[in-house]
């Protein structure tokens, strides 16, 4: 005879995790059974499945109603860890960082209210809820901005531009101007008015904007949201996962999955209109845009010799020069494939053989020169391994490699000797890096900057002349009496420039922050 | 889209007690809202099946009811798919149906009975239900056991368990 008692012990085990095989069979076995043993059943289950969905599944509204929320922190105490910790994107591996964001229900404060029992603790005056991580043209309201790159809790209005924020849950989030945001927390953000893109990972999952018609809790999806700032009207178009439209008056909940949208007016649904293509940038989308923007710039330097955007042609065989009127013509690719670069949308090329290669010619006799690229080096497989490097070893001819510790070296082939006068880092593996050669025969120097850094200088005392003629990109061809001649780089890139000049380092540190993959990327 | 506006009514009326019916089958809250947004996406594709002079709990329940079955033998559970044939589930979702009219005034009558806990106890329901919240994480933090911490649980729900049935006399009196 089973009491009561022995079936709450049973159910409980199972709610919590802890039921042996054979509870379970008993289970199965009583719920066959008995009608009565399925009624109480049911009314466990009820009651763990509301205990679960009031404490995690809805969430706070009720906060984000608050009418006092702070304002953005002052200069506050900079955090590295969790910058660190946002940028990598990996949040949740860290416990402490989680335990700092922890949502710490409390207990209900009205019983009669849906969403009645999460509420996080008070912000308090340093909280980051969010990093920006990249952006194009932005500009804020005074005293509606960022610190910095960090969002507290506050309010906040882009005028102009698109950022692209990470909560401190892994939720990101792009704006797009005119909008204007109330963040609350890492999990809570209200929309008062303008577009947004939320692409929320499992482990944001419950990540909730608010707006004037209704709550969107995000289950782990990407959507895109529209507040119409006159009729407080809002518009939904979920793209992928669940996104639950919460009435925050009655508690009502509409979920609403990928491919469906849903208008609220005054807690109503209605349908929204058609979606247009570009209403919702995504983030890859701002690093391309602020990089064809720089592209623009770029090309209206007249002292470039070529620009290579590494942009897919028709003929994929072409490298495209951009820059018409520095004397060189478009190169040749050889072996090497298309890819994607630092962006979605970016082309890049990828060289994996011995035999992948680009071909481009810098004619002529230079005094200065500058060869700048973005690389990403996945292996290092030889003694020396080329970025751009003259045929051959004739005097004049310009080498730029990675030795096998991945360091930078090269120059211009001198008679006499050279020294080299400062060694720094090496060039980090798998991720993209700026390396840029300057080389001027009226000093007789050459810096190497990697990410805007000095990483070797190298002199010599000999007259040359620079004549680089034909070059292999990211090869070599070589001199028959090399030791190594195998020196093709396992990697990709997705931008060369070269200009007929030494730029000085500032400049060069310029070009860095321009075309920076996104603005959490890290120069280490 | 072609959904109309009776359909949004009535997937947005049910979505507490389908996750009731799926946690019954897959016991894990967690899991649970997976097979519901799951469900959820079943139900916008037939919405245009939807026959609107029938009632609508049952025709989503037969869907979660496949869902939860379908989740349970994608995830190898050997010993649920012990428990939950087709003939159970079936039973299970016919009879989950029948609890429609005293759904809403249990999750009331639940928020009312709640507020008379101890704060003590409603600490330990909080820790319990907070996302990613377990008996084995609470023991570890409070160093006891899983069994010692499923135990304090197990009081507290009852007690909850007989205010709602408590308040549910109270009303029908």
């Amino acid at each position: 005879m089973t009491t009561d008692a022995d079936l709450e012990g049973l159910f409980n085990r199972l709610a919590d995790g802890l039921a042996s095989e054979a509870d379970e069979r008993a289970l199965a076995e009583l719920l066959r059974e008995s009608a009565e043993v399925r009624r109480a059943y049911r009314e466990f289950v009820a009651l763990h499945s509301a205990l679960h969905w009031d404490y995690v599944a809805a969430s706070g509204p009720e906060l984000l109603q608050s009418p006092t929320v702070p304002a953005p922190p002052p200069g506050s105490s900079w955090r590295t860890g969790w910058f660190a910790a946002f940028g990598a994107g990996v949040l949740l591996a860290g416990a402490a960082a989680m335990a700092l964001f922890l949502l710490r229900p409390v207990p209900p404060a009205a019983p009669e209210q849906s969403a009645y029992l999460t509420k996080p603790d008070a912000p308090k005056a340093d909280t980051i809820a969010a990093l920006l991580v990249d952006g194009v043209g932005a500009e804020f309201a005074p005293g509606r901005a960022p610190d910095g790159v960090r969002f507290g809790p506050g309010e906040y209005e882009l005028v102009q531009g698109v950022v692209h924020l990470r909560f401190a849950r892994g939720a990101d989030m792009v704006l797009a101007a005119p909008a204007r945001i109330e963040v609350a927390d890492a999990q809570h953000t209200r929309l008062l008015s303008g577009k947004v893109r939320v692409v929320a990972p499992p482990a944001a999952k419950g990540f909730t904007i608010a707006t004037r018609s209704a709550d969107y809790v995000d289950l782990g999806t990407e959507f895109g949201l529209r507040v119409d700032a006159a009729s407080g009207a809002s518009d939904l178009y979920v793209f992928d996962g669940q996104v639950n439209v919460t009435d925050p008056q009655s508690g009502a909940v509409l979920p609403v999955t990928g491919g469906n949208s849903s208008r609220s007016v005054d807690g109503r649904a209605a349908p929204a209109p058609p979606l247009r293509e570009g209403d919702f940038p995504t983030p890859g989308s701002i690093g391309l845009k602020r990089w064809e923007e720089y592209e623009r710039r770029m090309r209206e330097d007249r002292t470039l010799l070529a620009f290579y955007p590494f942009r897919r042609q028709a003929d994929e065989s072409v490298l495209a020069n951009a820059f018409e009127g520095g004397g060189m013509d478009d190169g040749r690719i050889a072996g090497a494939r298309w890819t994607t670069g630092r962006w979605p949308g970016k082309d890049a090329l990828l060289f994996d053989r011995d035999t992948d290669f680009a071909q481009v010619t810098i004619p002529g006799e230079h005094q200065e020169l500058t060869v700048a690229a973005w690389v990403k080096v996945e292996r290092i497989d030889f003694v020396l391994n080329a970025i751009l490097n003259s045929d051959g070893a004739e005097p004049g001819g310009v080498h730029f490699q990675l030795n096998r510790q991945g360091f930078v070296r090269g120059g211009v082939i001198v008679e006499g000797p050279f020294q080299d006068t400062f060694v720094g880092k090496p060039v980090p593996l798998g991720s993209w890096v700026h390396v840029a050669s300057v080389i001027s025969a009226r000093t007789r120097s050459q810096q190497i900057y990697v990410n805007g850094s000095l990483a070797r200088e190298r002199r010599w005392q000999s007259d040359v002349t620079l004549k680089p003629g034909s070059c292999r990109v990211c090869n070599w061809l070589p001199d028959p009496k090399d030791k190594f001649r195998i020196r093709a780089l396992r990697g990709q890139i997705d931008e060369l420039a070269i200009w007929g000049r030494a730029l000085p380092a500032d400049e060069v540190g310029r070009l860095v922050e321009a075309g920076r993959p996104g603005l959490l990327w890290s120069k280490e | 889209m072609g959904v109309s506006t009776e359909f949004v009514t009535q997937i947005t009326r049910c979505q507490r007690q389908l996750h009731a019916f799926i946690l019954s089958m897959v016991w894990n809250p967690a899991e649970a809202d997976d097979v519901l947004q799951e469900t959820n996406l079943v139900l916008w594709e037939k919405a245009a099946e939807f026959d609107t002079d029938r009632p609508f709990l049952p025709w989503a329940m037969r869907f979660a009811q496949f869902q939860a079955l379908a989740w349970l033998k994608r995830h190898r559970r050997q010993h649920q798919r012990l428990v939950f044939d087709d003939d159970l589930a079936r039973l299970l979702a016919d009879e989950a149906v029948t609890d429609e009219p005293v759904f809403e005034d249990r999750r009331l009558a639940l928020a009312s009975c709640l507020q008379k806990l101890p704060a003590e106890q409603r600490d330990l329901i909080a820790r319990r239900y907070e996302p990613e919240g377990s008996v084995n994480a609470m023991a570890a933090a409070g160093g006891t056991t899983p069994k010692a911490v499923s135990d304090r649980l197990r009081r507290i729900r009852h007690a909850l368990l007989q205010c709602i049935r408590r308040k549910l006399g109270e009303a029908t009196a």
